[in-house]
């Protein structure tokens, strides 16, 4: 080839490779909206507006184009965005991963556990923190050595409904001047709802079940409900003296008499055992409404700064 | 001719003028969000669309536009309280009145879809305050005759309708669909229960439940047996067990069922009637358009 | 006549019963923690069934559509006590049936929470009626 007709070929050729080089595809790198830092901008806004999965979803697209992005905060906003989405189980794989990795270094070994925790706390999996709190490596240990987790341990312990445990703990927590304000307020929430769970007066189901079997209903005022009482006193009663008197003036073929005599006696039984189960139910039931009125702590307390 | 070192220069400049319009990478966005749109993705829209919303702060006539399609998004995704808060911020940015009215035309449908026939209804009546428009006022009056056909209250239905085909041949095909309703057979709950009061069973048979009929008629009549056979021994224990506790809720439980078998017969007739009314007038809509 | 005057004493007292709630911890075991439903508590259909489950299916069948709606209850009785006579036998089931009769009266609604769509009451599944399981503890 001659000279000049080559570099007109070479020319031709490149102008024509310009627009080609310059895609308009949306995800082009050059776009600076699709930089880590903008989308990662995106992304924490799409968390503050309540759109978990979605946030998820965009900072899962942040490993797959930029894996050499600082990995462990990511994988703890991922691990945040699925369990305030509710989504407890993706949740626990993601921080469990995490752990994992972070257990020998890493300074998101803390706000993972943390996460853990709350994760097991809401699918009520309380061996599951105990195993975790006992895999904890020594060198971690002395590190979580402070009243942060003590105060987060003593919530396991309470939902657990471990109240001694619970109690110790927090104490603990208390004497570690460097705790939080909110935390030492939620700490003293707690250690007075422990002291009204020791106060508690617990019915005893003998005692009820021995007061049912003897007049019908009397076990249920024991336990406090005179309405249950009155009903089932006036029922089996009513029952139990058709059935009577129907034996006493017929003799044990009436029909009559049998049909009153089975619903009787199967009803005093039921209320016997009614009183027993009551009982125990009372108990749980007095417990559930102190549990019920403390406050469910707030994950960020624990994973806040990092 | 350019010398070679000048075509060099000039191939270096013209290769980098694209790199200088930042200004057009949030339209990359929008056009983006617009493709998934058109594909069908709703989810990537979605995304799509609240990046660009997030990032652009004073490009607003858009806005307008994006709410909608978002809101069309999340219709298509079966979310539709999120879908109805997105038109409403559709409405909210809108510039003119047949852009408020498509945003807020949306928000009736999805309450119609949804068979919150009410909430249709109230958004309804605020449309047709102040709007002085006739086309938008003959849209308004579209799907305020469906909403009324599925409140199953015809006159209004029908007076709907005539606003909206103002053609004589579809509206002589409207007033035949809706001259029909004056010739549905509907039995009315009361006169049930009178029926049912006056012989046990009776009512469920007027309201076409054969079956339960004979079932209440026999259940009551052993019931009253046995009440009348203690009644007659002057027993006064049993008079009243067998009286004021089983059979009185057995005759008055035979009411309320005998009721509810009739108007369970009359929402089957008028769904079923509102259904064929319906289809006919999608005919008639094809047929204009 | 002394002890009649002391009964009419107690009861303005006893009847201020506590708030009762779901008891989402206590009983977190019944309760799908995920989708937040009762998971034992549902009436189930078997092919199997016993003479006293037979005889339950045939009252639902031909006679309480025809009776007013008397339960209280969320779960009506016949499914509570279909249920529990499924999952725990005769003996038991039949306990718990007679005991749930006795607690359906209309002073339940100062002892049970009130759900406010139905407007009917929500009870314990029968699980948390089940003696053994509190004995088991």
């Amino acid at each position: 080839m001659s000279g000049p007709n080559l570099r007109w070929i070479l020319l031709v050729f490149t102008v024509l490779l310009v627009p080609l080089s310059h895609s308009t595809a949306a995800d082009s790198l050059r776009n600076p909206y699709y930089q880590p830092q903008k989308v990662y901008e995106f992304a924490e806004h799409l968390y503050r507006e309540g759109e978990y999965v979605r946030a998820a979803g965009e900072f899962r697209s942040l490993f797959h184009r930029y894996p050499s992005s600082s990995a462990d905060s990511l994988w703890l906003r991922l691990g945040l965005c699925y369990y305030r989405a509710g989504q407890y189980s993706e949740s626990s794989e993601i921080t469990g991963d995490l752990l994992q990795k972070s257990d020998s270094d890493g300074s998101a070994f803390g706000p993972a556990y943390s996460l853990m925790v709350f994760n097991y706390l809401h699918q009520n999996n309380y061996a599951g923190i105990d195993s975790l709190s006992r895999s904890v490596t020594e060198g971690k240990k002395r590190e979580m050595d402070n009243g942060k987790y003590f105060v987060l341990q003593g919530v396991s312990s309470f939902y657990a409904m471990n109240w001694e445990h619970a109690e110790g703990q927090f104490t603990a927590a208390l004497r570690d001047y460097t705790l939080q304000e909110p935390l030492r307020v939620l700490t003293q929430d707690y250690l007075r709802s422990l002291k009204k769970i020791g106060n508690l007066k617990e019915k005893k189901p003998a005692i009820a079940g021995g007061l049912s079997a003897l007049i019908p209903g009397l076990g249920k005022v024991y336990l406090g409900r005179p309405g249950d009482a009155l009903f089932s006193f006036v029922t089996i009663g009513v029952l139990g003296y058709n059935a009577y008197s129907s034996f006493s003036s017929q003799g044990f073929g009436s029909v009559y008499g049998w049909l009153n005599a089975i619903p009787a006696i199967s009803f005093y039984f039921g209320n016997v055992y009614g009183s027993v189960t009551g009982a125990f139910i009372h108990n749980r039931q007095q417990i559930n409404n102190i549990m019920e009125n403390v406050e469910f702590p707030e994950e960020s307390y624990f994973i806040r700064n990092y | 001719m350019l010398s070679f070192l000048k075509r060099v220069i000039l191939f270096g400049i013209i290769s980098w003028i694209p790199l200088l319009s930042w200004g057009n990478n949030l339209s990359e966005i929008h056009s983006a969000a617009e493709r998934y749109y058109g594909e069908g993705s709703y989810d990537e829209a979605i995304t799509e669309f609240k990046r660009y919303l997030y990032f652009s702060s004073t490009d607003s006539a858009r806005y307008h536009d994006i709410h909608q399609k978002l809101g069309n998004c999340y219709a298509y995704q079966n979310q539709n309280g999120q879908a109805i808060a997105e038109y409403n911020k559709a409405m909210a940015y809108a510039d003119s009145d047949s852009a408020y009215y498509r945003s807020a035309l949306a928000v009736v449908s999805l309450y119609i879809a949804s068979e919150q026939f009410e909430r249709a209804q109230q958004q309804i009546l605020n449309l047709q305050i102040g709007v002085s428009d006739s086309t938008l006022m003959r849209k308004v009056s579209l799907y305020k005759g469906i909403n009324e056909l599925h409140r199953f209250n015809w006159e209004a239905s029908h007076k709907a309708f005539r606003q909206y085909f103002t053609d004589p041949a579809g509206r002589v095909i409207l007033d035949s669909l809706f001259h029909q309703a004056g010739n549905l057979s509907l039995k009315s709950p009361a006169f049930a229960r009178i029926l049912s009061a006056i012989l046990p069973g009776l009512g469920q048979i007027y309201g076409g439940d054969y079956e339960n009929g004979i079932r209440a008629f026999v259940l009551n009549g052993l019931l009253f047996y046995n009440f009348a056979y203690y009644y007659n021994r002057n027993h006064l224990v049993n008079t009243v067990l067998s009286g004021i506790l089983i059979a009185n809720r057995y005759i008055m439980g035979n009411r309320e069922h005998a009721a509810g078998v009739v108007k369970d017969h009359n929402r089957q007739l008028q769904s079923s009637y509102a259904q064929e009314t319906m289809k006919g007038i999608l005919h008639v809509f094809k047929r204009v358009q | 006549m002394k002890k009649f005057l002391f009964c009419i004493l107690l009861f303005p007292v006893a009847l201020q019963a506590g708030d009762v709630d779901r008891m989402q911890y206590i009983y977190s075991e019944l309760y799908d923690t995920e989708t937040e439903t009762v998971k034992a508590g549902k009436p189930e259909t078997t092919t199997d069934s016993g003479l006293l489950v037979k005889l339950i299916l045939v009252y639902q069948k031909y006679f309480s559509i025809q009776d007013m709606k008397v339960c209280n209850f969320q779960q009506s009785c016949s499914n509570f006590a279909k249920s529990s006579l499924i999952q725990y036998g005769p003996f038991w089931g039949s306990l718990m049936a007679s005991d749930r009769l006795l607690r359906d009266n209309s002073f339940a609604f100062h002892y049970y929470p009130m759900d406010p769509q139905s407007e009917l009451l929500e009870d314990l599944p029968p699980q948390a009626h089940y003696l053994p399981y509190y004995l088991s503890e």
